[in-house]
């Protein structure tokens, strides 16, 4: 697989890595831009990736590439002819010289294989060439505005997480084509509507007419965050058998043992003098030892952590759930580890994330047959 | 406009010929079957009568209550989570349901399950006991922690791993997120297992946790506490490395714009849209003293522009910005209408609505809606003729014990 996305694609390639695809990053000589995005090990040198491209390109191989220059067309098809799959995600700033605008093909792409476009709006309609981040995608995708504070501003969500929705859906669909055995094609994922898919899915202007509006929490007490002694912990009461576990973990205090509040409908007119009535019988508890007690119960509750105190918990630690990584540039560093555990063994982390044309004379020269002299010369002049 | 149920006259798509079994729940557990589903391949939810799963009945603002003919409640979200399946009625707790489950899951390709800690082995139904009738089984267990460890058996909603993961605690609280991440993965995993079953004839145990597989699009908020030790620390809409990002306030009722300047040469260009040359900046630092001006010089100009307006201007001069959108908003969109990513189904009891087409965009096999919600147990009959074989006096038996149910032809 040749890898030429920018970042809302640059997780469909890792994934397809760790289900143990050969993938080869294709960088133009300048980097890759998450090479440049904080966090950074030690701070922003030339020659330490950002971790952000050290955790999205994790089991890839890596190479260099000017696609911009029309003199890269024929080693881009030599790379391709031995491909089953070309990832790209061609944006406002870093299109594609060869890309065909009439036709979402690239001329240099062979019949036989399938190409998968992952961009911010997709290939088609009027806002194909927008320009986008994470941040304005999101926005656009209809998952912000219902949240945050009531005055506003809406909040985004932080991350790219819509952009890795996106490349999820978009490995999928590589791993249905390929081991389906239809005919290689284009594929056009367009993060924004990965984005509001999810969210029509569960609520439906088309059918309701209601415009959501901002609101902290949902569902009526005692769903939603309560503080505790020591932390808060985050409350999911969805059935009439959830409140019943709750008043009973809370040893059947007098003010809430009342059969109305068994009413969901109830609760819900009641919700401010309920939340007084809980908040006060959860201050002097234990976070830790409430959740623990209430899961034996079988009242789905959890510990609510800051995204550093998760990387604490005993329970990622006992699954293994992060892997250690020796990096050439940036030495030893702790990624998360494998997104599903199987048995047998399914995903594998094999490599890190390729330094800068690391991969150059294996691809170029040991695998393609070029003579080294020729690599040298696309290096004197700026082409890989 | 789909209504009709799914046929196999159907042209070929990538999953054809898959057979999947859901004893799948809520959003995690019916999004992921539904994903194979519209990507081709037979996919059989089971249902239950006596304990119909809670999304059935979960409060809607938008309606009413709503009933099938046989008496099962079901809801508007329920028919679009779960539509392009067959539905089958198996009663576990009956004489010959357990049976009839576990040659379902002899006939499956794949079995996809987000029950409660133990059921599947209290059914009989462990991936062990399960593989030794169909070694090429790929058996998907999707739950919150993960089925080991010292919280394998916690219960969870979207919301528990929101707040678990650290999420809610530095954007806000939500519902679903983690549901579509884990369903998502899920559907990928599942057919990378399947597709080394076709080569090599080796089924899969996959237990795959909203946890770990939400560690994965969570990873630029743990990096620099997993490498450096230090935690996350950005405010709402700043964006690490971002010389400005924000939700503008637009011309209008709640309307604002979101407005990312990545680098330099943006603010420069940002500097002439709104004719402010004293926004420059030579450097990095610079930039971070600009932004503040920056900041305010553009929530000036954009106050009496709408959200659309702002996102053009700014497109035009080559700047990342787009409205946020609401939910009306959303439903209007022009870029989704002109790429018809809305599909109209009639369900009998629900009504006519609009969904989200499948945005899995493929030129020559595309995803697409194969058919309504189906009632409870609409296909169990056809289902068990199909992938069991069983003949009209076989089936009568199970449905006189109990066993199994079909609804009639008027759905009761």
């Amino acid at each position: 697989m040749l890898d030429l996305s920018s970042r809302v694609g640059a997780y469909c390639g890792k994934l397809l890595a760790d289900l143990g695809a050969d993938v080869i990053k294709v960088e133009r000589p300048t980097g890759d831009r998450l090479r440049r995005v904080p966090p950074f090990r030690r701070g922003a040198h030339d020659d330490e990736p950002g971790l952000l491209f050290a955790w999205y390109n994790n089991n890839k191989r890596g190479i260099t590439l000017d696609w911009m220059r029309t003199d890269a067309v024929p080693l881009l098809a030599e790379l391709a002819s031995s491909a089953n799959v070309v990832v790209v995600s061609p944006d406002a700033r870093e299109r594609l010289a060869t890309f065909a605008e009439k036709s979402p093909h690239l001329a240099w792409v062979p019949a036989g294989t399938t190409l998968c476009s992952i961009t911010p709006f997709g290939l088609t309609g009027p806002w194909r060439h927008w320009r986008a981040t994470p941040f304005t995608t999101f926005a656009s995708s209809g998952q912000m505005h219902a949240v945050g504070p009531d005055e506003g501003p809406p909040w985004a969500m932080p991350g790219q997480q819509l952009y890795d929705q996106a490349s999820t859906r978009a490995a999928t669909m590589v791993v249905a084509i390929l081991a389906g055995n239809v005919a290689a094609q284009t594929v056009d994922v367009s993060a924004q509507e990965v984005g509001a898919w999810q969210y029509h899915v569960i609520q439906r202007f088309g059918s309701s007419g209601r415009i959501l509006t901002r609101a902290t929490n949902f569902g009526p007490p005692p769903g939603g965050v309560w503080k505790c002694r020591d932390g808060s912990i985050d409350i999911a009461a969805h059935s009439t058998h959830h409140w019943d576990v709750f008043v009973e973990l809370l040893g059947s205090p007098e003010d809430l043992v009342e059969p109305l509040y068994r009413e969901r409908e109830m609760r819900a007119q009641l919700f401010d003098v309920l939340t007084l009535i809980i908040a006060d019988h959860l201050a002097d508890q234990s976070a830790s030892e409430l959740v623990r007690r209430g899961q034996a119960m079988g009242l789905p509750c959890a510990l609510r952590y800051q995204p550093e105190e998760f990387l604490q918990d005993e329970q990622p630690r006992a699954r293994g759930a992060f892997v250690d990584v020796h990096h050439p540039d940036l030495g030893d560093i702790r990624l998360p580890g494998p997104i599903v555990q199987t048995v047998p063994p399914l995903l594998a982390y094999r490599r890190p994330a390729p330094s800068l044309g690391g991969s150059n004379r294996e691809v170029f020269v040991d695998e393609l047959g070029h003579d080294p002299s020729e690599l040298e010369e696309w290096s004197a002049c700026g082409l890989v | 406009m789909v209504s009709s149920e799914p046929t196999a006259s159907e042209s070929r798509q990538p999953l054809s010929g898959v057979r999947v079994v859901a004893l799948g729940a809520f959003v995690a557990g019916n999004v992921c079957p539904l994903v194979l589903a519209e990507l081709g391949a037979d996919v059989v939810k089971i249902e239950s009568r006596q304990r119909p799963e809670s999304l059935r009945s979960y409060f809607s603002p938008d309606h009413d209550v709503i009933l099938e003919p046989s008496g099962i409640q079901t809801t508007a979200m329920f028919s679009c989570l779960t539509r392009s399946m067959r539905s089958v009625c198996v009663e576990a707790d009956q004489p010959g349901g357990v049976a009839t489950l576990r040659s379902l899951a002899r006939r499956a390709d794949i079995l996809i399950e987000n029950m409660g800690p133990g059921v599947m082995e209290r059914w009989g139904c462990s991936y062990s006991e399960l593989a030794a009738e169909n070694p090429r089984l790929v058996m998907l267990s999707i739950s919150g922690y993960g089925r080991s460890g010292p919280r394998g058996d916690y219960r969870a909603y979207g919301s528990s791993i929101a707040n678990y993961l650290g999420l809610a605690s530095v954007w806000a609280h939500d519902g679903v997120h983690f549901d579509f991440v884990a369903a998502y993965h899920g559907a990928l995993v599942a057919l990378g297992a399947w597709a080394r079953a076709a080569r090599t004839g080796l089924g899969t145990y996959l237990d795959l946790s909203q946890v770990e597989s939400g560690m994965a699009p969570m990873a630029p908020l743990y990096l620099d506490a997993l490498v450096n030790g230090r935690p996350w620390s950005y405010g709402p809409n700043e964006v690490p490395g971002a010389v400005l990002s924000a939700a503008v306030r637009c011309a209008g009722e709640d309307a604002w714009a979101a407005v990312e300047i990545e680098d330099l040469d943006d603010l420069r260009v940002l500097a002439d849209v709104l004719d402010r040359p004293e926004l420059v900046a030579s450097n990095d630092d610079d930039a971070r003293a600009v932004a503040a001006d920056a900041r305010a010089c553009l929530e000036e100009w954009a106050k009496t522009l709408t959200p659309m307006q702002v996102s053009f201007k700014l497109q035009q001069a080559g700047l990342a910005a787009a409205p946020v959108q609401n939910t009306e908003d959303l439903w209007r969109d022009p870029q989704l209408r002109a790429r018809a990513a809305f599909v109209e189904i009639e369900h009998p009891d629900v009504g006519l609505l609009e969904h989200p087409e499948s945005p899995d965009r493929m030129s020559v096999t595309p995803g697409r809606v194969r058919g309504r919600a189906r009632r409870l147990g609409e296909d169990t009959v056809a289902v068990l003729e199909e992938w069991l074989d069983l003949d009209g006096a076989e089936i009568e038996a199970l449905r006189r014990g109990g066993a199994v149910f079909q609804v009639d032809d008027a759905g009761t």
